[in-house]
């Protein structure tokens, strides 16, 4: 199993440290930029990368609000002519301290952008900006990329002749980094030749298990797809989450990085002092040693787990070592296949395998469903007794403390596991949560609901609840 | 009701067609498309921005006021007040003026017609003037009336002539 380096930690840390700097950002204001689709398009991907514009946007929008910052957004027509182009330009130069047009947006408009003050345009629209001469997000790619560089590493990037993957080819050559520069029409498999890679090109899972191997020490997808299924997709196909030593998911890798970015870019610009710049977390040396597991075929993986769950019953060892696995972030069909090698299974008939993925895709159910009833339950813990510090609701209980934040929530446990949880609008990521976290959150809501109904009401069913629970 | 096949007749087709360098001084250029409708007097002078020229520096956006005087200098004998009296100016874009990159799949091709007084006057603001852009309908109605061929096809021919 791959580590996967998320950005989640660093935006807080961000918040933490920069929060300090928000009454500077007070009366400020920001402007965001973006644009409808043209009128009949209908190509899904082309759709998504405009409501990833508005994903982006609202994240932007939660990121400076934090500052203490005001948001001032345009949503323009896709039809907006240079000339009203130029005069919002125009108007947020005079008004703002940020500037930000957010991709897409048509050509027409492109050199309209060198109307943006150096200073305001924080996104390196420009394309010739000594502040910021290069896109946040390719600064970011290069900030996680950078410290997992070894002498001589080659680092393909794919997209390289575009906005953001330009961006993070000019930065590692002015590093004297070796780098392969990939892009549309170029044979994409010459990803396998290099130590680490970076795909930035909006197209949903255009990298899969032919371009990426096990001994790449890191892949970056700086993707973003929005479907209209509610799905997410990056330009990394799930089918090769698993290869690689270290990779950033999609969502909760680039993203949450790229708005620590910006907030810096912005604290800085507005302030003229030098700040503390986020540092990616290179995984730990025990965290190296379980992602060179990732070289484990499934079967392995699940022996692993057979052995550390000392279950005897078959279908209740199946449903807790499957729960684990979700805890671990592993791919379900992973546990699928492993389960059809392993050789406690391997021998029983084909209908009696069917049965035990049937219990693996409802404990995936029940793990995603109980672990959202966890956050929404801290969530409104946090929200209703917890104690406003900064921009942050804390709330603290006999073994976590939940920290609630205008963008995330994040629950750290009193031992020594660190933050366990954190939910944003990107996703959730698990962090050491266990199945035990789950029981007690499922304990203590029905302790808080006891409390908050006359004890004559407590129904038979709910005791039924606990004791179904704790067994 | 007129057919696609009649309309497709009166198309016209352009009597310049070229790879257009407005500036000498710093590399510029665009695909150059004039067409004139004799008897309407009119003229339609499309530039299609082509990859290559810095994006910003030297956009045809920023530079279509320049551009409408290079080209009526250049084409003073077709472009006179004695034949023409009415031009409409077109600034088209697509795939064709970005990088070929993942990131530029599925740019549209998108036209915007930009008012300029005739004739010209002597100094013009470096939009050359009001751009209206062309919504899908308005799109259609400048297809009935010349015929633009793909530009990766007439910038290939061109190429090949130079």
């Amino acid at each position: 199993m791959s580590s996967e380096i998320k950005g989640g930690k660093i935006l807080k840390q961000a918040k933490d440290q920069l929060g300090f700097y928000q009454e500077l950002g007070l009366n400020q204001q920001i402007t965001i930029i973006r644009f409808s689709p043209p009128e009949g398009e209908l190509d899904p991907i082309q759709l998504a990368k405009y409501e990833a514009a508005r994903f982006s946007t609202e994240h932007k929008v939660k990121t400076f609000t934090a500052l203490g910052c005001k948001v001032n957004q345009h949503y323009l027509d896709y039809y907006t002519s240079p000339n009203q182009f130029q005069a919002i330009l125009k108007q947020a130069n005079d008004d703002s301290v940020g500037i930000i047009v957010q991709n897409p947006f048509a050509d027409r408009l492109q050199s309209s952008l060198k109307l943006i003050d150096f200073e305001k345009d924080l996104d390196g629209m420009r394309g010739d900006n000594p502040y910021f001469f290069v896109s946040a997000t390719s600064e970011t790619i290069f900030r996680i990329v950078e410290p997992f560089v070894q002498e001589n590493d080659v680092v393909a990037v794919v997209g390289a002749r575009g906005f953001v993957g330009g961006g993070v080819v000019k930065l590692l050559e002015e590093q004297g980094i070796n780098t392969l520069g990939l892009d549309y029409g170029d044979d994409l498999l010459q990803t396998r030749n290099a130590n680490i890679v970076v795909s930035a090109t909006g197209v949903p899972e255009l990298i899969d298990e032919r371009h990426i191997t096990p001994e790449h020490r890191l892949v970056v997808d700086s993707g973003f797809v929005p479907l209209a299924d509610s799905q997410i997709l990056g330009d990394v196909n799930r089918s090769a989450y698993d290869i690689p030593q270290n990779i950033t998911p999609v969502p909760g890798g680039v993203g949450p990085f790229q708005m620590a970015t910006l907030m810096e870019r912005l604290v800085t610009q507005v302030t003229g002092q030098g700040i503390e710049r986020w540092q990616c977390p290179i995984p730990s040396e025990k965290e190296q040693s379980i992602a060179q597991k990732s070289i484990e075929t499934p079967g392995q993986i699940w022996e692993r787990y057979q052995q550390s769950i000392n279950i005897k019953d078959p279908s209740e060892q199946i449903q807790a070592i499957a729960s684990q696995m979700f805890l671990d972030g592993v791919n379900p069909e992973t546990a699928k296949a492993g389960l059809l090698v392993s050789f406690s299974l391997k021998n029983e008939p084909e209908e009696a395998q069917q049965l035990v993925f049937q219990v693996i895709d409802h404990t995936w159910k029940d793990m995603d469903r109980k672990i959202n009833k966890v956050l929404k339950f801290a969530n409104k813990k946090a929200t209703q007794k917890g104690t406003r510090v900064g921009d942050d609701q804390i709330f603290e209980s006999k073994n976590y403390i939940i920290c609630q934040s205008s963008t995330s929530i994040s629950i750290e446990a009193k031992d020594n596991r660190g933050v366990i949880l954190t939910g944003n609008s990107e996703g959730i990521s698990l962090n050491g949560f266990s199945r035990e976290d789950i029981q007690r959150f499922d304990k203590w809501q029905q302790k808080s609901k006891e409390r908050q109904r006359p004890q004559s009401r407590r129904s038979r069913q709910s005791r039924d609840r606990d004791i179904d629970f704790e067994r | 009701m007129i057919s696609k096949e009649v309309i497709a007749t009166q198309q016209l087709s352009p009597v310049v067609e070229t790879i257009f360098h407005w500036q000498a001084d710093d590399p510029s250029h665009c695909l150059l498309r004039i067409f004139v409708d004799k008897q309407a007097q009119q003229a339609y002078v499309v530039a299609s921005k082509l990859n290559g020229d810095h994006p910003s520096k030297n956009s045809i956006t920023e530079n279509f006021g320049k551009i409408a005087q290079a080209v009526c200098k250049e084409y003073s004998s077709l472009l006179n007040l004695e034949r023409i009296n009415h031009v409409t100016w077109i600034a088209h874009y697509g795939l064709f003026s970005v990088p070929q990159s993942y990131e530029n799949l599925g740019e549209q091709d998108d036209f915007s017609r930009i008012d300029i007084p005739w004739p010209l006057p002597t100094k013009l603001p470096s939009l050359g003037g009001e751009w209206t852009v062309l919504r899908p309908l308005a799109q259609e109605q400048l297809a009935s009336k010349i015929l633009l061929e793909s530009v990766e096809a007439v910038v290939e021919r061109e190429s090949r002539v130079q």
